[in-house]
């Protein structure tokens, strides 16, 4: 392998257009985030005793099961969307009732029971 | 006066040792024979994927924290009544701890043929630049069969040769070989993997990836005129690329007492202290050890917290817990157990490869400064412990 003087690496770097670019994106940014008064929460929050606080409230058993289930759920908004935008008629108590007898109706019926369960835990 | 602490080998649990006891203030010596530590499982991306090698390996100088007294320097024995660490270049260490952490060695002459094999074709296990003959190979062949094999079933990393055949059939398939190239995993357990419960989510995955699936094949020699390979159990495959996963054994240094190695060279340890049998000031983590779970760079990593820890004065427990992490196209799975636990179901998700990638970006930074992520990984661990992602796993 290859020993790079990382100095010189730098300079090099330096004289790419594309990175000089980046760089006063980057500056920009910063200037920002001082003015708004973000980048001093920002430095707090980089502490390393809040950002263990942060991720320890952050990685629970429950969190790790949600990012798995996130990708289903954001299939399941995008239906829920998809429904939302269909011409419907008001439904009557029979019409309810009737419905019931649907299989997607009643799977849905059955996992709003499971949240109303999980939710009085 | 401070304690001496000699740590043996710069990897994955050597460092980690090293960088957490000197920034307790131990007189910290680490010895390793390598200028450069290699992320083992980039080899899989530069044998499958074609990566560049460098994108894997760091100097070991780059990753110790100031104070480390690093020796580049090969160990030949260790007298554990003497307390003494004989090197190659004559030198002899001194210790009031040890930790050994020297990982394991490779057996290429057990099996006919295999070293042969090896020298022809190279492996994803011995190197960078075996994993890069590989990918010259791999990337080469236009039709036939690719064969990924293990020459015995304990090897570390579990998953590795499924991770192997993942990345080779998303590759051939990008080159339009799909068709062409049949990716065949022999692999020497009863299921597509040693455990039944992974196996059944695993096997789906393989099928998906148009992966052929043959069990119960333990290599037991290779013809590499004829391009056979030869089976325990009697059955017999061709290939006209084939990377066989050489016999894992212990560290190959001289160790008195020589009781405290087990047949294969293993280091017996006590499975919850990593003493190794027999002396209190004596440890041995990762890889080279003998204790009942899976090799993997978390274990060592967990095991090196927990001989830390140990010597600090606590009485820390190492629970065995594995975390190896199977990536196919896309998504990822982790196979997670403990010594109390047998392997939970654990399904393939995108969620789980980014927590994988991140792990991944990580791996440099946890090295060098074990310290600042320990909470992290203790979050991690907890949130994902067996007994609370329950039988339902996860
Ligand atoms: C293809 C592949 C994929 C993998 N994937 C994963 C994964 O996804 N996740 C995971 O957790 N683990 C994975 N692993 C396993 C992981 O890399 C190892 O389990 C881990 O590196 C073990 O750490 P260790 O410190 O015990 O040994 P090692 O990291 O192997 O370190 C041993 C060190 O000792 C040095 N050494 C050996 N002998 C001597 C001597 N006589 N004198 C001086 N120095 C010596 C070696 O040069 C080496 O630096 C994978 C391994 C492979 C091969």
């Amino acid at each position: 392998m290859s020993e790079r003087d990382p100095l010189a690496q730098l300079l090099t770097e330096l004289e790419n257009p594309e990175f000089q670019e980046a760089l006063s994106k980057l500056l920009e940014l910063v200037k920002n985030l001082e003015k708004s008064g973000l980048l001093d929460m920002l430095v707090a929050i980089t502490e390393p005793e809040v950002i263990n606080r942060i991720f320890d409230m952050v990685i629970t058993t429950g969190t790790m099961k949600l990012g798995d289930s996130i990708e289903g759920l954001l299939n399941k908004l995008g239906d829920v969307a998809e429904a939302l935008q269909e011409d419907v008629k008001p439904a009557s108590l029979s019409e309810l009732i009737a419905s019931l007898k649907d299989p997607e109706v009643a799977k849905g019926l059955g996992r709003l029971i499971a949240l109303l369960k999980a939710l009085g835990k | 006066m401070t304690e001496k602490v000699v740590v043996l080998g710069a990897g994955t649990g050597g460092l980690v040792a090293a960088n957490l006891l000197v920034s307790h203030g131990y007189d910290v010596t680490l010895v390793e024979k390598k200028d450069y530590h290699l992320f083992q499982p980039g080899m899989l991306w530069i044998a499958f994927q074609g990566h560049d090698p460098s994108k894997y390996m760091r100097r070991v100088d780059t990753l110790v924290k100031p104070g480390v007294n690093l020796l580049k320097d090969t160990v030949e024995s260790i007298d554990l009544n003497e307390r003494t660490v004989k090197l190659e270049s004559g030198k002899t260490l001194d210790y009031d701890k040890l930790i050994i952490a020297l990982g394991v060695s490779y057996d290429y002459d057990s099996v006919p043929g295999h070293r042969q094999l090896w020298e022809t074709y190279g492996d994803y296990f011995s190197g960078p630049e075996h994993a890069q003959r590989l990918w010259k190979h791999v990337s080469s062949l236009r039709e036939g069969k690719l064969v990924l094999a293990a020459a015995d079933p304990l090897y570390k990393c579990p998953p590795a040769p499924h991770k192997a055949a993942f990345l080779s059939s998303y590759t051939l398939k990008k080159m339009g070989r799909k068709d062409k190239v049949e990716v065949i995993l022999a692999l020497p357990f009863i299921h597509a993997y040693p455990s039944e419960t992974m196996a059944k989510i695993v096997e789906p995955k393989l099928e998906e990836a148009g992966v052929t699936v043959m069990t119960m094949f333990t290599v037991e020699s290779i013809d590499v005129e004829n391009k056979k390979i030869y089976s325990m159990e009697g059955e017999e495959l061709e290939y006209d690329v084939a990377a066989v996963i050489p016999i894992n054994k212990g560290p190959q240094i001289e160790i008195t007492p020589d009781s405290v190695k087990d047949e294969d060279g293993f280091i017996k340890v006590n499975k919850y202290t990593l003493e190794v049998e027999g002396f209190d000031d004596v440890y041995a983590i990762g890889d080279c050890n003998n204790t009942p779970t899976s090799k993997t760079g978390v274990t060592a990593h967990l095991g090196a917290e927990v001989v830390v820890d140990r010597i600090l004065g606590y009485d820390a427990k190492f629970t065995g817990r594995t975390n190896c992490p199977i990536v196919a196209n896309g998504t990822a799975t982790f196979v997670i157990s403990s010594y109390e636990h047998p392997v939970i179901p654990v399904k393939f998700s995108k969620f789980k490869r980014m927590l994988e990638d991140l792990f991944i970006a990580a791996y440099w930074s946890s090295l060098r400064d074990p310290e600042k992520w320990r909470s992290v990984f203790k979050a991690y661990f907890e949130a994902t412990d067996p007994t609370k992602l329950g039988e339902s796993g996860w």
